[in-house]
Order: structure tokens, then sequence, then C-alpha cells
């Protein structure tokens, strides 16, 4: 199934991009996004900021399965006002 | 709401105006001038996650304008590059009273930096910056 991941602040100047289309197995966990995100090398640039996660613009937890056509965006902590 | 103009207060208080009300408060955040390490701020950048961004600020602003009981509560973010000076927030409460219309302004802004995903990048004179 297909996702967008969306970047925004550092992630996304870490990244380069504001988002990515992703093919991921059926039955993805948001933890299995992010972990796969890991692996790139410019994660290590972002590596220590806590993330928060939201699908389809509500928060979620690390656990919640994804399905296709989702938008799971990683929140930084935000720092609006 | 948020938007990328520059935010015009007397705009925003014209639009709250009644005969009705007889409190409205009005709060303007401002991006400062601080200095940091011996750089000045010149501009705050403000992303923003603009779908979750404005059904925060709606929800936010129905919840408190529910609970408090006050008249009308208008409220605009700006997003992009704002200088200092500039206003970056703007809120518009109007009440029967001002006790209610001064707590509901207040509420609106803890809310607003609680809740909505907006996060903001100090650019300094010296062309550096540092996400905050």
């Amino acid at each position: 199934m297909k996702i967008t991941v969306l970047y925004f602040a550092q992630l996304k100047e870490a990244f380069g991009s504001d988002r990515d289309l992703l093919d991921v197995p059926a039955g993805a966990t948001v933890d299995d996004v992010v972990a796969s995100l890991r692996d790139r090398t410019e994660w290590s640039a972002v590596s220590s900021l806590p993330l928060r996660y939201a699908v389809n613009e509500r928060i979620v937890d690390a656990g919640t399965k994804l399905g296709d056509g989702d938008r799971l965006a990683l929140l930084t902590p935000i720092s609006g006002g | 709401m948020i938007s990328e103009q520059p935010i015009d207060m007397s705009e925003l208080l014209a639009a709250a105006a009644n005969n009705q009300s007889g409190a409205v408060v009005v709060f303007a955040g401002v991006v400062r001038a601080d200095e940091n390490d011996g750089r000045r701020v010149v501009l705050i950048h403000y992303d923003c996650y603009h779908l979750m961004a404005s059904r925060e600020m709606d929800n936010l602003v129905d919840e408190i304008q529910t609970a408090s009981g006050v008249h009308s509560i208008r409220a605009v973010h700006r997003v992009g590059d704002v200088a200092a000076g500039e206003i970056s927030l703007g809120v518009v409460v109007t009440a029967g009273h001002r006790e209610a219309a001064y707590e509901a302004s207040r509420k609106v802004v803890d809310e607003i930096k609680h809740r909505v995903p907006i996060w903001k990048k100090e650019v300094y004179d010296d062309g550096s910056f540092k996400w905050l």
C-alpha cells in the first residue's frame, strides 16, 4: 500500500523535502515506517529530536496501523505563537 | 485561521464590532529583536502543517468559546517569514464583561502554543538560524 510521510521544520530541512511517497506492506505500523526512515543517513541530524505522530491530521501512537493512502506526519515539538 | 499575509489588527477588531459586548480584548504577539550569543533576531520563519493547524485552531476556538461563554473569538496565526516588530499572532475576544474576555484570550494563546502544529526558526543578523 502507498502512504505519504510528511516532514516539517528540522525534518524537512534534513530530508530536503516536505514529503515522501512510500510503498509499505499491508499492516505496517507508524513505528515500522519510522524504523525504516532511521536507516537513512540524513536521520542522524535529527535523531535526538522527540517525535509525535499524526495520521490524517489526528495524533496517534507509534503502534497505530496504517492504511492505504494515509498521511503520516512526523511532528517535532511545536513552537507556535 | 492560518495566514501567510500580514495580520491587520484593525480589520480583526472591526470584524468583531457589535453593541452587545461590554469587553473587547485584543492580543498581538510580536516577533522580538532578541539578542542571542551576540546575534540579533531579524525574523522568525514559521513552518506549519496547514491542514492540521487550521483544524486545531478552529477546534480550540470553538472549545474555548463554548466553555467560556464569550461572545466571539477571532484568532489568526501568521506563517512564513515574519520580521522583528511584525505581528505573528492576533487574537480578538468579545464578551459581556472583561474577566471572561481576558481569560479566554489568555487560554487561546496558551492552547495555540500547545496544540497547533507550527514551528519557528529564528534567523539572525549574521545569516545563521536556530529552530526553537
